[in-house]
């Protein structure tokens, strides 16, 4: 009696422990699946490459009148070079620090830990030209928010990405 | 009769490690189901905080669209642009009809790029930093979206833009 009582023990602390051990693998992958989910796309950022477009720049390309962002952006594209002399791509570069300096507190201790912006060209036959990449802090993290903005130029797009992580 | 007593108290013994077993076995599942629930709920909670946001920030946008406020540019389409020129004049002019057009407990434009500080009136705009068209004391969240800020540069002639951003804060936001 005493040892069949045992054994009925010793079989219900095998099937806890299975159903344990099957349970630990289904919330395992549960949260895997829950991480994936902080790479989310984000309207917020998706404004912000909206509005930095027709951001005025310092960068003449005709005569005076400054040209805006978007303007800057294909002129850099073009490897041209503003009226003062100065390539677009860099003045794009310059223009594009202050901006994301002055939208963005980025830092070990702030909430964004780092961004990285990409500006690319991409053709109808699906291409791609890198024309700026900017990083800055640390952006290893896989937590992070992320949108895309592009517009029709030349014989393609032209497409600004900002990631920024937390 | 002595040997059916003991077959029916073993039988009993049987019956009540049965029961154990189950009632066991009941509360490692609810357990465990409240636990993944707990998990599941608190995710769905923090998309439904996310999507608030979302139509919140949109909300905000939506504002910078209508005619009081838009920039009608002429030779282009401008989604998100604000008339600096019209936000100012709505400041002095119509500031508690603009309130009530709204229904809004909070409404400001702040200019991010390029770096300027300071509210704006008549005498120092455009260099200053905010034009705040409502400013009722209030403790509702304040929403903000990114915008673009243009006006006519005389100077230049031609359009100058900034980059800024819109904040918003009512009742009607925080409840939807």
């Amino acid at each position: 009696m005493n040892k069949k009582a045992q054994e009925e023990i010793a079989g219900f602390v095998i099937v806890v422990v299975l159903v344990s051990i099957i349970f630990v693998i289904i919330l395992g992958f549960s949260l895997n699946k829950e991480s994936t989910v902080q790479e989310k796309q984000s309207l917020e950022i998706r404004h912000f490459l909206e509005s930095i477009r027709q951001v005025t720049t310092e960068c003449s390309l005709t005569g005076t009148i400054p040209s805006n962002f978007k303007e800057l952006l294909g002129a850099c594209y073009e490897s041209s070079t503003c009226s003062s002399g100065t390539p677009a791509c860099t003045v794009l570069e310059d223009s594009l620090k202050e901006i994301l300096g002055s939208s963005y507190t980025i830092g070990p201790e702030a909430h964004i830990k780092g961004y990285n912006f990409t500006i690319e060209f991409k053709n109808s036959l699906e291409s791609k030209t890198l024309l700026l990449s900017e990083n800055e802090g640390n952006c290893s993290s896989s937590s992070y928010r992320e949108s895309e903005d592009f517009f029709p130029y030349s014989n393609g797009q032209i497409y600004t990405a900002l990631r920024l992580c937390y | 009769m002595k040997r059916f007593h003991a077959l029916s108290s073993r039988g009993q013994i049987k019956i009540q490690e049965m029961a154990f077993v189950l009632i066991a076995f009941v509360i490692f599942f609810a357990l465990a189901g409240l636990f993944y629930l707990s998990f599941k709920l608190s995710d769905t909670k923090g998309e439904v905080q996310a999507q608030r946001e979302s139509e919140a920030q949109e909300l905000v946008r939506s504002i910078s669209e209508t005619p009081e406020l838009r920039w009608s540019s002429s030779n282009r389409q401008c989604k998100g642009c604000i008339d600096l020129d019209k936000a100012i004049l709505l400041k002095d002019e119509e500031r508690r009809i603009f309130s009530d057009l709204w229904s809004m407990d909070k409404l400001y434009i702040e200019i991010i790029y390029p770096k300027k500080s300071g509210e704006c009136n008549r005498i120092i705009y455009p260099e200053c930093s905010t034009i705040t068209l409502i400013n009722k004391n209030t403790n509702f969240k304040l929403y903000s979206s990114f915008v673009s800020l243009c006006r006519w540069d005389f100077n230049l002639g031609n359009e100058v833009c900034y980059l800024g951003k819109m904040y918003a804060s009512a009742k009607e936001i925080k409840e939807k």
